[in-house]
């Protein structure tokens, strides 16, 4: 299967959501873009960049389900991989050809989704906008359109796993942004009674509390538990030396983002190792028990004995037979035109 | 080769080996759920078996029995698929079947009738310049008339260009004076291999006094006893029986009934 053939079968079958998909993402760059510059009407260009955070927080999923998700599922479903697949472009052929094609492109569009954070006064590299970033959201498109396909060949039906990838992409979305906080040990800062906390602007606040004596975290009493305010009870009732502040610097948020690039890019890798194998191993897309479910039948036997008397019915007599060699006269074997 | 039906523990096809002598026109005959697609589909590729191989050298065309197309395909696009699709594309042999039976190309494949889709696959079959068609069920969405039209043109196919043709049918008509060939499944075991004329002059059915014997030696097929008279289908090879006994060849639908009851 060459590059043209490539191109021109992705393009027929799947131009409408690709067209779809690449007005969302290009909408969404110019709408950051937007906010970000802050001209022209404050009100709208403030939406159209929340707009377009909102859809950087699911780029990666809608490409799983509009292109990944239905890319196997609805060869399947519809069974036209008879037609496409065969002795000149073989099933793994063409998924290599589909993802190479459809992959490229949604990775190329995530990447300019991440493109700008649509927050004014430059603050596209805090944790604020930690999402705001080419490579990290090129790994959520990624991982979002190899789900879709993997998924798509395990349920073998579009309308499933369209919903399967969104549930899995949102629960694996969920699940990793709670891991983010703790891919490096975050910095305490400890600060005394007389001292103010030195924690730098745009850090990211994990936990705070109360220190003893011995600088270690300690616990609020109930007598101070029920004030309203804590931290001076705490002090007048010398059951602690000073508060601390669990924080990542933002200096860290270009190392996160690259981590988090890192573990999606090795979740779509695995994903794709699991369906080219899944694939090549025939178990995906053999044809669904629907499709070729037998009855119950009793297998017979093959032994020449014979068989049990029936009713009685005049055998034979029907349509063109013609009289055996040997009986009633026909003494040659009677050709049969 | 055998293969197991995907999701169930039982065999979908057991213990079926057979050959295809090039340029030869073979049925697949079978009731429905006998295991004929599963048998296709192995020879196509596209299902592996438990055991055993099915191979076939040189190019393969599959048409499946459902004819599935690309709904969203105008028919020019079908044609252009093909051609993206086939390291060898003939799109004037193709082309030319759908001209022969009028297949608008300005339709959808989803827009198509029952019949202009049985023509649009075989016409995509055809361009792969195959040298083995295997089609399933390929008349079950055309009229009487259409039929006759698209057995004749393929058999000419087979004539012109050598072509070998496998087709699987639970119709029995359509097997006489087409395949020269009959392989008959049954639950998925092969029940009868051969030509088709050697088949019909191998079985004859005697019909004499009431007997719990056959009358002559061989496998019997079918046995049927009524008050006075016994009848006996025997794989006999056209031995003669001696008097009271009458013997008559069989027609090729009381062969196969008479084999598909057996194995029931």
């Amino acid at each position: 299967m060459n590059l043209e053939s490539i191109v021109w079968l992705t393009w027929r079958q799947h131009r409408g959501p690709v067209i779809g998909l690449a007005v969302l993402a290009l909408g969404t760059v110019y709408a950051l873009f937007a906010g970000e510059a802050g001209d022209g009407p404050a009100g709208s260009l403030q939406m159209a960049g929340f707009y377009a955070v909102a859809v950087q927080l699911a780029f990666g999923g809608v490409a799983g389900v509009v292109l990944g998700a239905p890319l196997v599922a609805r060869e399947l479903e519809e069974r036209t991989y008879f037609v496409a697949w065969g002795q000149d472009v073989t099933a793994l052929e063409w998924l290599r050809g589909k993802m190479i094609a459809l992959g490229l492109l949604v990775v190329l569009l995530g990447a300019a989704v991440g493109a700008g954070s649509g927050f004014t006064g430059g603050q596209s590299s805090t944790w604020r906008a930690f999402e705001a970033n080419s490579f990290v959201q090129a790994g959520y498109a990624a991982f979002g359109f190899a789900l879709g396909v993997a998924i798509g060949l395990l349920t073998r039906h579009v309308a499933t796993a369209m919903a399967a990838t969104v549930i899995a992409y949102t629960l694996v979305r969920t699940v990793i942004s709670f891991l983010r906080d703790y891919y490096w040990p975050a910095e305490r800062d400890i600060a005394r009674w007389e001292e103010s906390p030195k924690v730098a602007p745009g850090s990211l606040e994990m936990g705070s509390g109360f220190v003893g004596e011995d600088l270690k975290p300690v616990g609020v009493p109930d007598v101070c538990a029920a004030q309203s305010n804590v931290a001076s009870c705490m002090r007048s009732a010398r059951a602690a030396s000073g508060t601390y502040v669990d924080y990542q610097p933002p200096s860290r948020v270009g190392a996160f983002q690259f981590v988090e690039f890192s573990l999606y890019a090795l979740l779509t890798v695995a994903l794709v190792v699991l369906t080219f194998r899944a694939l090549s191993r025939g178990g995906g897309w053999k044809p669904t028990r629907s499709h070729r479910r037998l009855p119950v039948p009793a297998v017979a036997e093959t032994a020449a004995a014979e068989p049990a008397a029936e009713s009685a019915v005049e055998a034979g007599g029907a349509g063109e037979a013609q009289p055996a060699p040997g009986v009633d006269g026909a003494d040659d074997p009677v050709s049969r035109s | 080769m055998s293969v197991v039906a995907a999701g169930v523990s039982k065999w979908a096809v057991r213990d079926v080996s057979f050959e295809l002598p090039p340029g030869s026109v073979t049925a697949v005959v079978g009731a429905n759920g006998s295991g004929k697609s599963t048998l296709l589909n192995v020879l196509a590729g596209h299902l592996p078996p438990e055991s055993g191989h099915g191979a076939i050298a040189g190019r393969v065309a599959y048409v499946p029995q459902h004819k599935p197309m690309y709904k969203s395909f105008r028919v020019a696009d079908v044609l252009a698929f093909g051609k993206h699709m086939n390291k060898t594309w003939d799109g004037e042999r193709a082309d030319e079947w759908l001209k022969r039976f009028k297949v608008p190309r300005k339709l959808q494949a989803e827009d198509l009738s029952g019949g202009q889709r049985t023509h649009l696959t075989l016409a995509l079959a055809l361009g792969a310049r195959p040298d083995v068609l295997l089609l399933d069920e390929p008349l079950s969405e055309l009229d009487p008339l259409a039929r006759r039209k698209v057995m004749s043109e393929l058999l000419t196919e087979v004539a012109d260009r050598g072509m070998t043709l496998v087709y699987s049918t639970h119709v029995v008509a359509e097997v006489g004076g087409v395949a020269d060939r009959l392989l008959l499944l049954s639950a998925g075991r092969l029940l009868l291999d051969g030509e088709t004329d050697d088949l019909l002059e191998e079985h004859v059915l005697y019909t004499g006094p009431h007997a719990s014997k056959s009358p002559v030696k061989g496998p019997v097929v079918q046995a049927k006893h009524g008050v006075s008279h016994s009848s006996y289908l025997v794989r006999s090879g056209g031995a003669a029986a001696g008097e009271p006994w009458t013997a008559r060849f069989v027609t090729l639908e009381e062969l196969v009934v008479a084999h598909l009851e057996r194995a029931a």
